[in-house]
């Protein structure tokens, strides 16, 4: 005689010994940065497709000439030079700003102000950027 | 119509195609990036969104709304056509916030995204606003947000006329027109089904399954907190990057989601439609149901357990290892623990008691070749033909009325026959809930069409709220009206004459059997007019093409048989058979029960019908087997039951069936389990019969093994594995193996299709059978020939029958039994309900179908609920002539008079604590549907059990489909281009 016995079936049981690698993975699980390193994984490429093809497209060819470009101009210029040329453009733009606040100069005030030997370098330094663009540009 | 090969010219380019092809459909051919948002293939041209405009002849016109002809010149590439796709496209984009790369729908298909990079949309021409609506999450299945819809009326369009809910409609006279339920109301109180055809066709994300939300994109789930600064930064972006590499990033995102998105095609686990889609899973996690357009029998069609109701799945309830009875108790044990103990004790049951003191029951929830497995298992290894299926509960007798008449037990046709049909005769079958994606192919050609749709049944169901002509005979009594429509049919001389001369046998006895059931005699049986009669019987006989669909209804009574046979008999004399359109059809209720039967868990026969009692036959199963197989006839499962109580039947294997609630009369029947000395269950879930258990098993569900399904068209589909097996259970067919391993046959099967390779050897009926051809969303319809030439529509030729004719098989009527009296004064109907399958032993692991439908109920009519004062929601005790269940009140005028009705989706108040044990001579299926009870007030209420949320208590909101007209005739709508 088989009695019904009333039963609920048990989850299956998780090893403790696992549980802390198990809740790191869970974590990362949940967060989906598995998902994001198994999908960069699986598919690298259908998503390397993704980027030839964007990149090849005219505005992506543009994006990466110029950048390019700024890499190279940026690779054959001294970076203890620019390091002083953005010094003083970062000091002259602080101070630029606080003009602001100042009222403004006559035509007497400005003609001083420009044969300040500061103003004087400032220049130089300029016009020595247009002049080697100029050049750059003829030869081009 | 007969359509001709043509050219048109398209961009300067001669291009071949057919007299009245959808020019949108040839421009997408030609180049598949061809822009298109609101037409889809399903639904033919809605008109909404303006995206697919070419010039035809000079003339800017939808390409969704122009069939081609000879001769035509169509320009895509002109400048007003371009500008015109633009615009609208433009338009679609000020209704839509593109956040691709943070949005649920961003895997590949969206049509949106696809459209806008098509066209090459660069910038955002009119800026997106919201429109001011709450997103409605009140479904459990899914959800709208208005915000992101794009008021393309693809779901309304689905809606109104392939479900043919008709609930969706878009209020286009409003200041902001959205997609409404009801004309208002929230999603999950109203009229909707929640058949998810909506959700399927929605071309964005402003209808999403909410299994999707958060979970199908990489950065999806982040809070709304992150992700909306996210979208506002691109939105900042976009007018100086353009889209493209916004398009470009969610581009690679999708890529990096669907590296961990299995899309699998499988077969629905439900009801015997045969249902295909894929399956979209991340790990263990199933994020949503895909229908796909190639799927034979449903398309893109599915309704609420197909698309949402998957809990069963990952339920925490789930069977994962084997157990073993210990006293009051079961002991979880390892396989070879369980199937030793079960090779054992039933080897030594088999020495003591005999071959035929052991039994076996197949299931109709497994796969084809689990079915033919399981009978080899009976046959070969236990050389016993006490094996059957649940087909014995219910489609039995249809199957008996069909081999006496026309020769195959099947339907004789496809759903799209059903479809293509004049008029469709229903009988007995609530195909609205119980086989819902077929019924959808009714109410469309209905709608549509036309098509007259005539409905026999005890309650006003849909199809009968539908219904051309709708009538309501007394129970059991089916029969006395077909026959009398028959009789008045040969009569008057409507009968087809010519068809009865060259193919049908038998015809004068036939008639001359008929002399008793006049029109008079009919209404005196039935309480149906004669007036009503006549008409019907005018209707069948006039129209060109009839297909009659019946189910329980009819099947499950003391006369199923005959019934069945009558239905076959009526279309015999009227000539519908073997020309599409026309055909008997008896709507199998699981996913295989066809199949189950198909390959051999019938007592009787082996795979493919081939009877036991035949010696040569035998002998062909025996060499291949290599196993003697007994030629003593079975016993069906109500006989084994029987034949436990009689002291004969000792061990008994029951595989996915829950025999304890599902064979009528429960009481005895679990008694009888009681009395076994030994008992297996193999199941998904601890069902109330494997609480009888000795062993228990735990199979897999269809999601975690191959396999095929054979459907109620005959349509043999395969399943492919989505998932490994939970925790320790293993694949039905795999266990089957391991324990006839261990009973000495060396079954090395690698793969079910080594197994259907073996069947379709050995069986004519699926000769030509084979995975290869059955690949993807291949299918194949018995019979099917060696070379693979199968058969979607029976009889064109010949009947299935030595000289090829069909049979008038005279009958008569076997009146109700447990009929009323004045003690047991009302009759208590029972089945199905659309939100739970069967008992619910899947459907309740599913939390949306318990909100649905939380329990079972009892239905009274307005009538009776006045008469014996009860209400909704009032506790009744319903007492008859057996036993006795408890279930509260639902007041319906579904149900008229003293007629009660009582779905069978409880555990707790099983109603086969009701019904009897009397069943049909002729097929051994029980008479569910013959049960006199007496109803008793508890005294108690609860909540209703069909709530507000439930659809049957809404009305919807029938119109012609989206009405695109009423669109144009806002004051704001201007034409592009």
């Amino acid at each position: 005689m088989a009695r019904p016995i009333d039963y609920t079936p048990e989850p299956p049981v998780v090893e403790a010994a696992q549980t802390d690698l198990d809740e790191t993975l869970r974590a990362l699980h949940d967060s989906g940065v598995l998902r994001l390193i198994r999908g960069l994984t699986d598919n690298r490429d259908g998503v390397a497709a993704v980027a030839v093809d964007q990149m090849n497209s005219e505005s992506g060819r543009r994006l990466l000439g110029n950048g390019l470009l700024v890499g190279k101009t940026l690779a054959n210029v001294d970076p203890e030079a620019l390091s002083a040329v953005l010094d003083g453009a970062s000091q002259g733009i602080e101070e630029a700003a606080k003009t602001r606040e100042q009222p403004t100069l006559g035509v007497w005030g400005l003609f001083k102000f420009a044969l300040s030997s500061d103003v004087r370098r400032g220049l130089v330094l300029v016009l020595t950027v247009l002049a080697a663009i100029g050049r750059g540009s003829r030869s081009s | 119509m007969q359509q001709i090969p043509i050219d048109v010219l398209v961009d300067g380019v001669r291009t071949s195609t057919h007299s009245g092809a959808r020019l949108v459909d040839v421009l997408i051919d030609a180049d598949p990036d061809f822009p298109h948002v609101c037409y889809h293939p399903a639904l033919g041209p809605i008109r909404t969104c303006d995206t697919c405009m070419v010039e035809v002849d000079g003339e800017l016109v939808r390409s969704c709304d122009m069939s081609v002809s000879e001769g035509q010149t169509v320009v895509t590439t002109s400048a007003l056509a371009v500008s015109a796709r633009r615009e609208g496209m433009d338009r679609i984009l000020g209704n839509h916030e593109l956040y691709c790369t943070l949005c649920d729908n961003n895997n590949g298909s969206c049509e949106v995204k696809g459209t806008s990079e098509a066209l090459g949309i660069e910038h955002q021409r009119y800026p997106f606003t919201k429109k001011g609506f709450e997103v409605d999450n009140s479904s459990p299945f899914y959800r709208y947000d208005a915000d992101q819809c794009i008021r393309c009326g693809r779901c309304v369009e689905a809606c109104q006329n392939l479900q043919v809910n008709e609930t969706l409609t878009i209020d286009w006279e409003s200041p902001e027109p959205r997609v409404q339920w009801d004309g208002g109301k929230s999603i999950d109180e109203s009229s909707c089904v929640s058949c998810g055809h909506c959700v399927t066709v929605c071309p964005c994300n402003a209808l999403m399954e909410n299994t999707m939300l958060g979970e199908a994109g990489v950065f999806t789930g982040l809070p709304d907190a992150v992700k909306r600064p996210g979208i506002d930064l691109v939105k900042h972006l976009e007018p100086i990057t353009g889209y493209g590499p916004v398009f470009a990033l969610s581009t690679v995102e999708s890529t990096i989601r669907n590296a961990s998105i299995e899309r699998t095609k499988t077969v629905c686990t439900y009801c015997g439609v045969g249902c295909s889609f894929e399956v979209w899973t991340k790990g263990r996690e199933i994020l949503k149901i895909e229908p796909k357009l190639e799927a034979p029998a449903n398309g893109i069609s599915t309704c609420v357990k197909g698309k949402f109701s998957w809990g069963h799945i990952n339920s925490d309830s789930r069977l994962t290892t084997p157990l073993v009875r210990d006293g009051d108790t079961f002991k979880p044990v390892g396989w070879d623990e369980a199937l030793s103990l079960i090779a054992s004790r039933f080897r030594e049951i088999q020495g003591e008691h005999g071959d035929d003191s052991l039994a076996f029951i197949g299931s109709s929830k497994c796969t084809n070749e689990e079915a033919y497995l399981t009978q080899k298992l009976a046959r070969a290894v236990f050389h016993t033909n006490n094996i059957d299926n649940c087909s014995r509960y219910c489609q039995a007798p249809a199957t008996q009325g069909l081999w006496r008449t026309v020769g195959y037990g099947g339907d004789s046709g496809s759903i799209s026959d059903i479809a293509a049909a004049d008029l469709v005769l229903v009988i007995g079958a609530n195909a609205a809930e119980n086989h819902p994606v077929l019924a959808t192919r009714v109410k469309r050609a209905q709608k549509l069409n036309g098509q007259t749709l005539i409905v026999a049944d005890l309650r006003k169901h849909e199809l009968a709220q539908r219904a051309d002509v709708f009538f309501r005979p007394s129970p059991g009594s089916d029969l006395v009206w077909l026959q009398a429509v028959t009789k008045y049919i040969l009569d008057k001389d409507l009968h087809d004459a010519d068809f009865l001369a060259e193919r049908v046998n038998n015809v004068d006895a036939f008639i001359q059997s008929l002399a008793e059931y006049t029109l008079e005699y009919a209404s005196e049986h039935t309480g149906l007019s004669v007036e009503v009669l006549t008409d019907v019987a005018d209707r069948i006989a006039r129209a060109g093409a009839v297909c009659a669909l019946w189910a329980m209804g009819v099947t499950q009574h003391h006369g199923g048989s005959n019934t069945s046979t009558a239905i076959s008999n009526l279309l015999l004399v009227t000539g519908n058979y073997g020309r599409t359109g026309t055909g008997a059809y008896p709507l199998r209720g699981h996913n295989n029960v066809q199949g189950a039967s198909d390959f051999g868990c019938i007592n009787t026969v082996f795979p493919g019908y081939q009877p036991v009692s035949d010696p040569a036959v035998r002998a062909k199963f025996e060499a291949a087997w290599g196993s003697p197989i007994s030629d003593i006839k079975g016993l069906d499962n109500h006989g084994m039951i029987d034949a436990i109580h009689a002291g004969s039947l000792k061990g008994m294997m029951v595989i996915g069936e829950e025999m304890s609630l599902v064979d009528a009369n429960a009481n005895y029947v679990q008694d009888a389990l009681t009395k076994l000395d030994f008992l297996v269950v193999q199941d998904i879930f601890m069902s109330r019969t494997a609480a009888y258990a000795d062993v228990i098993l735990p199979g897999a569900p269809s999601l975690e093994k191959a396999g095929t399904f054979t459907s109620t068209e005959r349509r043999i589909q395969r399943l492919y594995q989505a998932l490994d097996p939970l925790g320790n259970s293993r694949a039905d067919w795999v266990i089957l193996c391991e324990l006839a391993k261990r009973l000495g046959h060396s079954w090395d099967y690698v793969h079910p299709s080594d197994i259907m390779d073996e069947a379709a050897a050995l069986t004519p009926l699926i000769a030509g059978v084979s995975y290869d051809r059955l690949k993807d969303f291949g299918s194949q319809q018995w019979p099917v020939a060696p070379d693979g030439t199968d058969e979607p529509l029976l009889y064109t030729e010949r009947f299935h029958f030595d000289d090829g004719k069909a049979r008038l098989y005279p009958v008569s009527w076997l009146p109700l039994t447990d009929v009323v009296d004045d003690e047991f004064d009302l009759h208590l109907n029972n089945g199905r309900l659309l939100e739970h399958f069967h008992v619910g032993n899947q459907t309740r692991h599913t939390a949306g179908a318990m909100e649905k439908v939380p329990d079972t109920f009892v239905e009274v009519s307005p009538e009776l609920a006045v008469e014996r004062d009860v209400q909704d929601g009032d506790w009744v005790r319903l007492v008859s002539r057996r036993g006795r269940v408890k279930a509260r009140v639902v007041v319906t005028d579904r149900v008229h008079r003293n007629e009660l009705y009582m779905p069978m989706n409880s555990a707790d108040h099983p109603i086969n604590r009701l019904t009897s044990s009397v069943v049909d001579p002729d097929s051994g299926t029980p008479a569910y549907k013959e049960c006199a009870v007496k109803l008793e007030k508890l005294g108690k209420r609860g909540p209703p059990v069909l709530g507000k949320n439930n659809w049957r208590n809404h009305t919807p909101t029938p119109q012609t489909g989206v009405e695109v007209e009423r669109k144009w005739a806002r004051p704001d709508y201007r034409e592009v281009g």
